[in-house]
């Protein structure tokens, strides 16, 4: 180990107060942080035909998303929709720039939420920051406790839901009601809540800086027309700061006050007024502090705005440009594959397995047997009941019971004797085909491949 | 807010990580990112029953336990990719000790 290990990991990062602000982002933001949320802890209760609405039960291995069932044959519909995240975050951000890191990104919803939290057990920034100095006291101690209790208690809280994705979470409830816990779900709740903790309640913007790969290749799918938000360094300069009265014009002065309100607001602690930098999570902070101060001012808004690079120079901002086309009509063709795949998918899946034990036995006199496992899945949400027949070789019968009943989403084997006479064909491995047919008038069919062998 | 307070945080304020402790975080949550990733890509096309069922002698293992078992395996195996790199990374100069008087 190096010397730094003996000092605590988060010593040498000062920890950041960001002071609240109030404005028209502001507001934008805790919206969003309150929707998505929302939507978190709201969706795995949701019910949906009887049963969990969103649910990846990984322990059956089917995923449920509302009417319907996937199984793990279908990995390929959830890789698809990653790529189509993937695009649609380019898409944005050539379009809106860091509007993902700013009001979506799971790591600033939360670092928002822990900070609200803080904010109720400790008070605003500038008053966190004297507690932080102060020695302990009573004060301090208690104030403390109630910001850790809140914490702990919403970081279990978001372990738990996770968890609820994962295996029903009403049947998780009862079983944390009881204490009936199982050790790999109490351990997931717990690994997954201290994530949540040591995330948004101590690294928070440290992860954007330092952990976050999008933030780092983000500037890849950037180019001059990508909305940033950035200081109007033609106007604001020189800075410095003049009485509230004074003429700027007179005093050959900018419109930046120098108040340093929007380092104060910024949540990674950078200053805006150098310009564009890695760090910025484009959470329009920083606008809003600029706008209350320029308001007070009686300036005009907007000397940190929303704006593209070349708006700055003084250019006409293109929206509509090759990089967007691209993006955008690959997002279209992705999304509406998808869909149409999703409809078009077979409800019926079949799998012919052969027998591992032996090729073929020779069970009654004049005839050759192969024993196959058939696995019949339904997808469908209706139970189906199914006839199976194979063909492919001449006098092949099929040893088995007629029909087979599948309940919604389940997998059924049936063992699959087949005969044919011995002698009419060749030795050797033959081509055989199963049919799977439903007989309850819904007209799904699938056939599915085998092969027979012969002394 | 009436006055604009000036008790913003110094250059000083503002110390960033040292690179040496940015280095265990960047290589843990990469790590783990790439340790995700993999469990899911794995796990889609392997059921780990199976795996507990055809192993010589067969492993009394429920799915969930085996789901676990490998996320921690790659997570293992991503960190040491992850630890390896970073210290040839840092270490190469020293190595040459001819390289370090130039630059």
């Amino acid at each position: 180990m190096n010397d730094t290990s003996t000092e605590s990991l988060y010593a040498a990062a000062e920890k950041i107060y960001p002071r609240e602000i109030d404005g028209t982002f502001a507001r934008l933001r805790n919206l969003s942080m309150i929707a998505l949320l929302g939507l978190y802890y709201g969706f795995a209760w949701l019910q949906w035909d009887g049963r969990q609405a969103l649910l990846f039960d990984l322990p059956a291995r089917k995923f449920y998303v509302f009417g319907l069932v996937l199984w793990p044959q279908d990995f390929f519909f959830l890789s698809w929709l990653l790529i189509i995240a993937a695009l649609a975050l380019f898409f944005f951000t050539a379009l809106g720039g860091r509007l993902w890191c700013g009001y979506a990104c799971p790591q600033t919803v939360w670092t928002s939420a822990f900070l609200w939290m803080e904010r109720i057990a400790e008070g605003p920034g500038a008053k966190r920051r004297k507690l932080d100095k102060a020695p302990m006291s009573a004060t301090k101690l208690r104030r403390k406790a109630v910001k850790q209790l809140l914490w702990i208690s919403f970081s279990l809280w978001t372990g738990f839901t996770f968890v609820g994705y994962f295996t029903p979470i009403r049947e998780l409830g009862l079983k944390v009601t009881d204490l009936s816990l199982g050790g790999w779900e109490t351990f997931w709740v717990f690994f997954y809540g201290f994530a949540t903790y040591g995330n948004a309640g101590f690294m928070r913007e440290q992860v954007c800086k330092y952990m976050c790969p999008y933030a780092r290749f983000q500037s890849a799918m950037f180019d001059r027309n990508s909305l940033v938000i950035a200081y109007d360094e033609k106007r604001g300069e020189p800075r410095g700061s003049r009485r509230r009265d004074a003429d700027p014009r007179a005093a050959q002065l900018g419109d930046c006050i120098d108040c340093q309100m929007c380092v104060q607001v910024c949540p990674t602690g950078i200053d805006i007024r150098k310009g564009l930098q890695y760090e910025c999570i484009a959470c329009a902070a920083c606008i809003d502090a600029c706008d209350s101060v320029m308001d007070k001012m009686s300036y005009p808004r907007g000397l940190v705005r929303y704006t593209t690079q070349q708006a700055i120079d003084g250019n006409q901002s293109r929206i509509l440009r090759p990089r967007i086309f691209v993006y955008g009509t690959l997002l279209v063709f992705l999304s509406a594959g998808l869909l149409a795949a999703l409809a078009m998918r077979s409800p019926i899946e079949l799998d012919v397995i052969r027998d591992r034990n032996a090729l073929y036995r020779e069970s009654r006199p004049g005839y050759i047997e192969n024993v196959f496992t058939l696995r019949v899945i339904n997808k469908d949400t209706v139970d189906h009941t199914y006839s199976v027949s194979v063909a492919g070789l001449p006098t092949i019968t099929l040893d088995t019971g007629d029909l087979v009943e599948v309940p919604s989403g389940e997998l059924v084997p049936v063992a699959a004797r087949v005969l044919i006479e011995d002698g009419v064909v060749a030795g050797g491995g033959h081509d055989i085909e199963f049919t799977l047919s439903a007989t309850d008038g819904s007209e799904l069919t699938t056939t599915e491949r085998g092969r027979f062998f012969t002394p | 807010m009436d006055d604009p307070v000036r008790d913003a945080g110094t250059e000083e304020d503002r110390h960033e990580l040292k690179p040496r402790q940015a280095d265990y975080f960047i290589v843990g949550w990469i790590s783990f990112l790439a340790a995700s990733l993999g469990t899911m890509l794995l796990f889609a096309w392997i059921d780990p029953q199976m795996l507990a069922e055809v192993a010589e002698p067969p492993l009394a293992m429920s799915r969930m336990t085996g789901y676990a078992v490998g996320f921690f395996f790659l997570w293992a195996l991503c960190l040491l990719a992850g630890a390896l790199c970073v210290y040839l990374i840092r270490t190469q100069h020293e190595q040459t000790p001819n390289d370090t008087d130039q630059s």
